[in-house]
């Protein structure tokens, strides 16, 4: 372990997000709030606590190892997550517990969009505004952001990256360079921020709230600057802005890279996992249109669409009360958060890849049984799936079902019936949102300890299980 | 810029990590799955596994964009078929080939142009490595002897050992020391720090003194500021590779050699090639052996195998056993730092003399003949002051008026083919070439800047 290093750059990092209290308070400056000492507060004691940390190794020299990346990324979002709520929890205005304050920062930072609070209309805008950019930092991963602006990590660099970035092969990078890799991967994501901000404008919102709504929609995060969220425009239009930028981002952004650089689209005809994902929302979207139809529902489609798309991007916009429809349809939208976004996008869950990946050894499996001297590798877009691959999918899977029991009962431990207990753990784990029971409207209400393992769920969430899971590993410890 | 390069072996990987700390973007093809991985684990490059000469890989290497492609894999042949693949379908400007056998050599001029096999430059690490131990055999005491404007000057490193001449001398006192012969000492490393040596400048024991002079006068710089004045005469070489072979058949006509190499059959091949050798066939780590062939009276003892442990341990045996000097070609980063405490004359790292000649071609504003030093800390090169159709600052100025960063400096210059001073009041002629010495690689790109006055403005502030 590289203390020194890990010291220099959990510093430098800091640092950097103590920029990000910046500007709420223009925010506050601009509606004339008075509301900028929470920001002015957590700009210091962030940046005095990077600084003095970046202080103590400024001249350490190593490179970073990969477990180093492990450590740094998982430090990171702990101490982010944390330090995040500092503004949330000194700000009068919602008046937080500090519990409450750390779990509405890590499920921003997360994007999974839990709240806590209520009367969102009536809290000052840079607060709602520190929270949808909380999101937003979140969505492509400020520590991507990190390798993109900071020449200085170097080959460390790909360690982090590797840590943070969702999906099943991480070692394929879109540009020769890292810090060009993760350059392009801001590019294209601050490309559809303001496409999306522009839409929403258009579409009839202010521009407060595009700005805002474009942040959690593009990170697919979910928070929402209204109570009602996007109940609260009733607007088809900008509902369908929202479906058709939640569908954007809940595409692999390597693909979005390939696109751009190209100036050709066909290279999403090509692949296989966008090709899997639509029509998984597509499969989903006729169940739940046919099952309103039966129940005699109004404004079907776009309704059935929007909870569609955005319980499987993992958003957790919503548009209508879910829990008001028959049971299994909030059921079957919660599942389809586990499989509903690609990797390498910002959506969370297993992905629709690794699911990809299951599935065509499955097929594998039943046709072995037919032709048992047949050999049939697993191909995605025509190359074949190699075997550590599989064996890394296979291990996440059953590592993120495992960890889905052990935090249900632990919820239930808590004293949460088993329906709440069962959607809080699949909305957190898979950086969803809104759940089932006594959390369809917000996490208020439940107790403290459940709020604290709730956390620990969204981290674990975000960070695909293992860089957080190799922390506690005794291994990763020994010298 | 964009390089792809093809063949991830010891050249390939030595080049790839090199580059990839001077914002370059390189792409590395090999064709085995193993060397891809380790690649990605330790150099910021993109790395693809697949047939370096087959088109659909080269394309999906990205070297439609590429502005120099280096072949380096150990087949002479997949290395020349791929520069012709990308000289035609991709129109790369640039390639860059590694052709070992001495029969493409013989008629590179004609082969190697645009009409037949379209390579632009050829690299032969083997063959510069042996002109790089020739160079050290044939001046004794130098640690190394890297020459500049073809040939006219050179610079020269050596250790000071106690009882030189030089050792409590400030360079003041070096010219009455010279009797009349110009060298200028250039940079002194100490302890593993550069020193850029001033007139007060003392030098102590066990520094490496690095002097640039005419390269007539080497020798004689060597023999008054070192006592080295006596030629090697005994040479055996271990080892009977690419290498030991070509340094035998350098050296066979001035000085007596020996060559030994493990197997009889080998042994046999080595003779047959080589005509005033001596070549035994024994193993060089046999005391007995080694007592037989005179060890103790060897002047020079060059150990060459391709394997580092049997070069090391094969060395200090010779040295133990009485060698003057003994050589140890040592190909891993990990043992420099065991071997560089003295107990080797000489060590040789064959990346450091391949590197040069890509640096070279990647490098802007006229800059030739790059040489990689102390570990590729620092750097010199020379570059030649050109008008280029329009008006170039730098002509009619003195030397002290260049702006070079702290940590450069003009260590020589070449006029008309000859080495004068580089005094700092010395006015700058077009044509002149002028020998620069970067003491961190960090200020390569803010010097190259200087000597390339046609960039615009525009560029000058993205970069």
């Amino acid at each position: 372990m590289h203390y020194n290093v890990i010291r220099r750059i959990s510093g430098l990092l800091l640092g950097l997000f103590s920029i990000t209290m910046l500007p709420p308070i223009a925010v506050s400056f601009i509606y004339n709030e008075q509301n900028h000492q929470p920001f002015i507060i957590g700009f210091l004691t962030i940046f005095i606590v990077g600084f003095l940390l970046w202080l103590s190794a400024k001249n350490a020299k190593e490179e970073l190892r990969t477990r180093d990346g492990f450590i740094i990324a998982a430090i990171f979002w702990v101490s982010l997550g944390l330090s995040g709520a500092i503004p949330l929890y000194v700000s009068n205005m919602p008046s937080l517990s500090l519990t409450d304050a750390i779990f509405e920062s890590i499920s921003g930072l997360t994007t999974t969009g839990a709240t806590v609070i209520t009367g969102l209309d009536s809290l000052p805008k840079s607060i709602l505004f520190y929270r949808q950019q909380l999101q937003w930092l979140g969505g492509m991963g400020i520590v991507v952001l990190a390798v993109a602006i900071l020449p200085m990590l170097g080959i460390g660099g790909m360690q982090l990256y590797k840590a943070e970035t969702p999906g099943p092969v991480k070692d394929a990078k879109l540009t020769p360079r890292i810090t060009e890799t993760a350059k392009a991967l801001w590019q294209i994501y601050l490309g559809l921020t303001v496409a999306c901000t522009l839409a929403y404008w258009s579409g009839g919102m202010n521009f407060f709230d595009a700005l805002t709504h474009s942040f959690s929609t593009v990170s697919i995060g979910g928070f929402s600057t209204h109570d009602a969220s996007f109940a609260f425009f009733d607007s088809s239009a900008l509902n369908y802005i929202c479906i058709i930028f939640m569908l954007i981002a809940g595409i692999n952004f390597a693909l979005h890279f390939k696109a751009a650089r190209s100036l050709n689209f066909k290279v999403y005809g090509q692949n296989d996992e966008l090709r899997a994902y639509l029509f998984i929302l597509a499969i989903h979207t006729l169940i739940v249109c046919t099952a309103l139809f039966l129940l005699d529902h109004s404004n079907i489609v776009e309704q059935t669409l929007f909870q569609v798309v955005s319980f499987a991007t993992t958003a957790g916009f919503t548009s209508t009360d879910h829990t008001s429809l028959p049971l299994f349809i909030p059921a079957l939208l919660i599942f389809m958060s586990f499989y509903g976004g690609c990797g390498g996008s910002t959506a969370g869950g297993i992905k629709v890849i690794r699911i990809l990946v299951m599935l065509k050894q499955l097929g594998k499996e039943i046709t072995h049984l037919i032709h048992p001297h047949a050999d049939m590798p697993i191909k995605l877009d025509h190359h074949v799936v190699s075997r550590p691959v599989i064996n890394a999918v296979w291990s996440f899977f059953s590592a993120y079902i495992l960890s889905f029991g052990v935090l249900m009962i632990l919820m239930m431990m808590t004293g949460l019936d088993q329906v709440t207990a069962f959607s809080a753990i699949a909305s957190t784990l898979n950086n969803l949102g809104p759940g089932l029971g006594d959390i369809s409207s917000n996490y208020a209400s439940i107790p403290d300890p459940s709020k604290w393992i709730a956390c620990f769920s969204m981290l674990l969430g975000r960070l695909e299980i293992f860089t957080l899971l190799v922390l506690f590993s005794p291994v990763f410890w020994r010298d | 810029m964009r390089i792809v390069i093809l063949g991830a072996g010891r050249v390939g990987f030595t080049v790839a990590s090199n580059l990839s700390n001077e914002n370059i973007d390189i792409t590395l093809i090999d064709k085995s799955q193993s060397v891809i991985d380790a690649v990605c684990e330790r150099l910021d490059v993109s790395a693809i596994c697949g047939n370096v000469s087959h088109p659909d890989v080269l394309e999906s290497a990205g070297i439609k964009q590429a502005d120099i492609v280096i072949a380096a894999t150990d087949s002479d042949e997949t290395n020349m078929m791929a520069c012709q693949v990308a000289h035609h379908l991709f129109q790369v400007p640039k390639k860059i080939a590694r052709v070992r056998a001495k029969t493409f050599l013989d008629v590179q001029e004609q082969l190697f142009n645009a009409d037949a096999i379209p390579i632009d430059i050829i690299i032969n690490p083997e063959n510069e490595i042996v002109q790089f131990i020739k160079n050290l055999i044939l001046h004794p005491g130098s640690q190394q002897v890297l020459s500049f404007a073809n040939g006219a000057i050179s610079l020269v490193e050596t250790k000071c050992n106690r009882g030189d001449l030089l050792i409590g001398k400030s360079l003041n006192d070096l010219t009455s020391l010279l009797h009349g012969v110009y060298a200028r000492i250039a940079l002194v490393y100490r302890k593993g720090k550069i020193i850029i040596p001033d007139y007060q400048s003392i030098i102590e024991e066990s520094d490496r003194v690095f002097f640039i002079a005419p390269s007539e006068n080497i020798q004689q710089v060597l023999s008054l500021l070192f006592n080295q004045d006596k030629a090697y005469k005994r040479l055996i070489i271990a080892g009977g590779g690419r290498i030991g072979l070509g340094l035998a058949k350098e050296l066979e006509n001035t000085l007596q050699v020996k060559i030994i190499t493990k197997s009889s059959q080998k042994a046999y091949e080595l003779s047959e090639q080589l005509d005033h050798s001596i070549v035994l066939s024994g193993d060089a780590t046999d005391e007995a052996f080694l007592l037989d062939e005179n060890i103790d009276r060897t002047d020079v003892f060059c150990t060459l195998t391709s394997d580092d442990e049997t070069n090391i341990l094969c060395s200090m045996l010779a040295k133990s056993l009485g060698a003057k000097v003994v050589m140890s070609l040592v190909d891993r980063n990990a043992y420099m730092s065991m071997v560089d405490n003295g107990s080797i004359d000489n060590v040789i790292y064959p990346q450091h003399t391949t590197i040069g000649k890509i640096l070279s071609q990647v490098r802007q504003g006229d800059i030739s003949s790059v040489h990689s030093l102390l570990r590729g800390k620092a750097e010199a090169f020379e570059t030649t002051i050109k008008s280029n159709g329009k008006k170039n600052t730098l002509i009619g100025k003195a030397i002290r008026d260049i702006k070079l960063p702290h940590g450069s400096l003009v260590i020589g210059m070449v006029r008309n083919n000859a080495s004068i001073p580089a005094k700092q009041d010395v006015i700058i002629n077009e044509g002149d070439q002028l020998i620069i010495f970067i003491a961190d690689k960090s200020l390569v790109p803010q010097v190259e800047a200087i000597f390339q006055p046609s960039k615009s403005l525009l560029s000058r502030l993205i970069n």
